[in-house]
């Protein structure tokens, strides 16, 4: 393979070429293939219903994708997403019987407070985002564990509950929260300075401070957007279940870092999209819902899962190498 | 492999070096980058037991001949001889089991590790895979014995040690593989005087054991002290070959280095008008890496910082910038003293900074040119925090075609070549002028055409009243571009001059600090 050195006045750019499509939008395609091929083989797979189903399966973890998403973007992990998400649901659910309104602005004020508490860790310590947010998991799943004493918070009150179980034009009040909130951070990704700063930052840390951009400022404020989305996300779970508990969201850092990984945002930094956060998400969920529907036994789905994931994140890899 | 048979010499002392038969000669070598020919028919002849000086201009090819020498540039033309066999190296790898070994500017030790797994590092004894301690310990002490390098302690973990005491296990790995012929590349560059001395009792010692060793070195006194034998490189060309150093002065040297037809003087300029108060003041500021340096730069001027690699001359630059805040000393600006924390102040200040490597902290590679030349100066193309497309699409257009990058803007700036690269990161504050441009070593590694069209673009900015503070270590270029010239040697301004009244020969002795035995013109 040869790459053409641009030679003055000419213009390399060659139009339409399939490497870069499939470079760019590899995972989208991989998603519609596997939506046809589970669409044909099964009539219950494309329909409102199903879909319906399945976005609001996919808001906690879909929220947590998106957050995780800038953090990744901009060179850092954030691992205690799970935790906060619990922490956000126990508190919106102590409040829910007082003020739905008051335990809306609660539940996400608190996943707001436990971001920025952990980019202020960050930047005074200088401990590794990895490590770091691994620690403030378990501090926040303990703080959960301290509000509860174990028990599950109950949260019945109809006007809480509202948000999470009712419909509107077809869908989940919470999936239109949900995907509001990604149009919403995938426009501050892609159209403002800080967005840009997200890039700048997790590609190349030291020609950003160069510019002009404040690093901690930077890091911080992705951490308080990741604490932003699990707190919503804790306050929808809440909401949808009625209560909150220690149990919600164990593990779903994980499933949300493979999601954006999986939709093509580089764990290297520098490198992503929310968009892509959102694919990731549908791709596994659908995954799970093809297994069900094409009534494969379920013992299957955890290996198949983990082997067509390896497949998407290595087919990627190979494209772009290849560039 | 792992014989460490002791190397006595059969006669070769020091300072009769020419008489020991060749080691290693090099034939017809040479290497070309992106069409310059770095080296060019390099004839070297490496003997056994002497010391070795390479010295040159930065960018004269002295680094790269030795590159070739130890196989971590391949050869583009030419063969090394050893012995009977010629040879093409292309890894480390076949140059040290010819003997060769290069101990780099960049000390390539694990920290974290003791002396003697550092030593032994690739080789330690082991069975089965799992390392012999004991018997490791014992293998590096013999080595550290045999050497007589005292005081180096086998169990010492190698980020505790200074400077020359890692130059030692660096050299030890060399000679732990069998190495007869070690190139030290710059090692004293960042030395105290205590520690090259030591440095220099070592290398005579290898000598006195029959090992070549190979000096690349700037400090043409030390060369003089310390070689036998030296070669001089211009321009990639060898001037003097295996010469003995007796007779030789720095003067002659220099002489050497620069050639006959570098009398060249600055090109005609316009007159600057320095009696108002300068952009840039400089109040006796010290950082890291240098001290006590006082300079101005007014509107309307380019002012070059030339000088050998590591004389300082980023540091100030980066100093000003608030990227390493400076220690001691005033900065001005119009007459208002400041003081960067952070780069960030700078460019809220209206500073803009190129730095001289533009991979490491240049580009964003992924990144698209557009926002590349618009991620310096963001209020320029946006409103609240939201960037305005358009405005940024025009805006960083136009300052790309003010620079002449050829290629497809809107794609990653890594697509494009590295001329376009560098014009693109000099576009990045551009968009609106700065107050003051600080640029650092602007034409590095950029083809012929770019260096032309970045020169005439720093010529119309200082023409458009812009201020311009450059670093450079091509003299041509300060000589070419510059309205007034300040030499920097070991961290401190030792010369100013006027771009009508320099000569390169001038600047390159007060450089290498020769100007004492050199008559300006």
């Amino acid at each position: 393979m040869t790459t053409t050195i641009p030679i003055a006045g000419e213009d390399t750019r060659s139009g339409f070429s399939f490497r870069e499509l499939f470079a760019k939008y590899g995972i989208l395609i991989a998603f519609l293939i596997l939506v046809g091929a589970v669409g044909l083989a099964n009539d219950r797979f494309l329909t409102t219903r199903n879909w319906s189903n399945l976005l609001d399966q996919a808001v906690p973890v879909g929220l947590l994708a998106v957050g995780v998403t800038i953090c990744v973007i901009a060179g850092i992990f954030d691992l205690s997403t799970g935790a906060m998400l619990s922490v956000a649901a126990i508190v919106a659910s102590m409040l829910a019987a007082t003020s739905p309104t008051l335990a809306f602005a609660a539940g996400i004020g608190t996943g707001i407070a436990l971001g920025l508490l952990n980019g202020a860790i960050m930047a005074y310590t200088g401990v590794n985002s990895f490590i770091g947010t691994l620690s403030t998991s378990f501090v926040y799943r303990g703080i959960a564990f301290l509000l509860t004493g174990g028990a599950i918070v109950s949260a019945m009150s109809e006007p809480f509950q509202f948000i999470g179980s009712e419909d509107f034009l077809g869908l989940k009040i919470r999936v239109w929260i949900f995907l509001a909130v990604a149009i919403i951070l995938g426009l501050l990704l892609a159209r403002t300075t800080l967005g840009r700063a997200f890039y700048a930052v997790g590609g190349n840390p030291e020609a950003a401070r160069l510019v002009g951009v404040r690093l901690t400022g930077v890091k911080t404020a992705a951490y308080v957007i990741s604490g932003f989305c699990a707190g919503l996300a804790g306050v929808l779970t809440a909401s949808k279940n009625g209560a909150g508990s220690i149990e919600n969201g164990v593990g779903l850092e994980f499933s949300a870092i493979t999601a954006a990984i999986v939709g093509g945002t580089s764990i290297f930094g520098g490198e992503g999209a929310v968009w892509r956060a959102l694919v990731g998400v549908l791709f596994i969920l659908s995954i799970g819902n093809a297994f069900i529907l094409l009534g494969i036994s379920s013992q299957f789905e955890t290996l198949a899962e983990g082997i067509l994931i390896l497949l998407a994140v290595s087919l990627d890899q190979l494209v772009r190498r290849r560039k | 492999m792992d014989q460490l048979e002791p190397q006595i010499p059969s006669k070769g002392m020091a300072g009769d070096a020419s008489a020991s038969p060749a080691l290693l000669s090099t034939s017809d070598l040479t290497k070309v980058f992106s069409g310059v020919r770095v080296v060019d028919d390099a004839n070297v002849t490496f003997r056994k037991g002497e010391v070795h000086g390479i010295v040159g201009q930065n960018g004269a090819g002295k680094s790269s001949l030795m590159k070739m020498v130890a196989g971590v540039y391949k050869a583009d033309s030419g063969v090394v001889q050893v012995g009977e066999q010629e040879l093409v190296f292309s890894t480390p790898r076949q140059a040290r089991d010819h003997g060769v070994s290069l101990v780099a500017q960049e000390l390539s030790l694990v920290p974290q590790m003791s002396v003697a797994e550092n030593i032994l590092l690739g080789r330690q004894p082991n069975t089965g895979g799992v390392v012999q301690r004991g018997a490791l310990r014992d293998k590096a002490l013999e080595l550290i014995n045999r050497y007589q390098f005292d005081g180096l302690d086998p169990d010492a973990v190698v980020s505790t040690l200074g400077a020359s005491a890692q130059q030692k296990v660096e050299i030890l790995r060399a000679l732990a593989s069998d190495a007869k012929l070690i190139v030290l590349d710059e090692p004293t560059s960042s030395m105290s005087i205590d520690d090259s001395k030591k440095l220099y009792e070592i290398i005579e010692l290898l000598a006195s054991r029959g090992t070549c060793v190979v000096l690349v070195s700037h400090f043409l006194e030390e060369i003089l002290d310390v070689c036998d034998v030296v070669t001089v490189m211009r321009d990639g060309e060898v001037i003097l070959s295996s010469e003995p150093t007796e007779g030789l002065t720095a003067k002659d040297l220099v002489g050497h280095m620069v050639g006959d037809v570098d009398m060249a003087v600055a090109t005609e300029r316009s007159e600057i008008d320095r009696s108002g108060t300068p952009r840039l003041r400089l109040t006796e500021l010290s950082g890291p890496g240098f001290a006590d340096v006082s300079l101005e730069v007014h509107p309307g001027e380019i002012v070059a910082l030339v000088g050998l690699v590591g004389a300082g001359r980023s540091e100030i630059l980066r100093s000003v910038f608030g990227a390493n805040p400076p220690t001691a000393g005033k900065i001005e600006i119009d007459g208002e003293q400041v003081l960067f924390r952070r780069p960030a102040d700078a460019v809220k200040a209206g500073l803009g900074m190129v730095t001289e490597s533009r991979k490491h902290d240049g580009i964003f590679p992924v990144l698209p040119t557009t926002t590349n030349i618009a991620v310096g100066q963001p209020r320029a193309t946006s409103r609240l925090g939201v960037i305005r497309r358009a405005l940024t699409q025009k805006r960083s257009s136009e300052v790309a075609a003010k620079v002449n990058v050829q290629g497809a803007i809107e794609g990653p700036i890594a697509s494009l070549s590295g001329g376009n690269q560098q014009k693109a990161l000099l576009g990045r504050w551009l968009v609106t002028p700065p107050r003051l441009y600080l640029v650092d070593e602007p034409t590095r590694g950029v083809d012929v055409i770019s260096i032309q069209q970045i020169h005439e673009l720093l010529r119309e900015l200082a023409a458009e009243g812009m201020c311009v503070l450059m670093v450079t270590s091509e003299f041509d270029e300060a000589l070419d571009v510059a309205h007034r010239i300040y030499t920097v040697r070991g961290g401190t301004i030792v010369h100013e001059s006027d771009a009508g009244e320099a000569d390169k020969a001038t600047l390159l002795a007060h450089a290498f600090g020769t100007h004492n035995e050199s008559v300006p013109t």
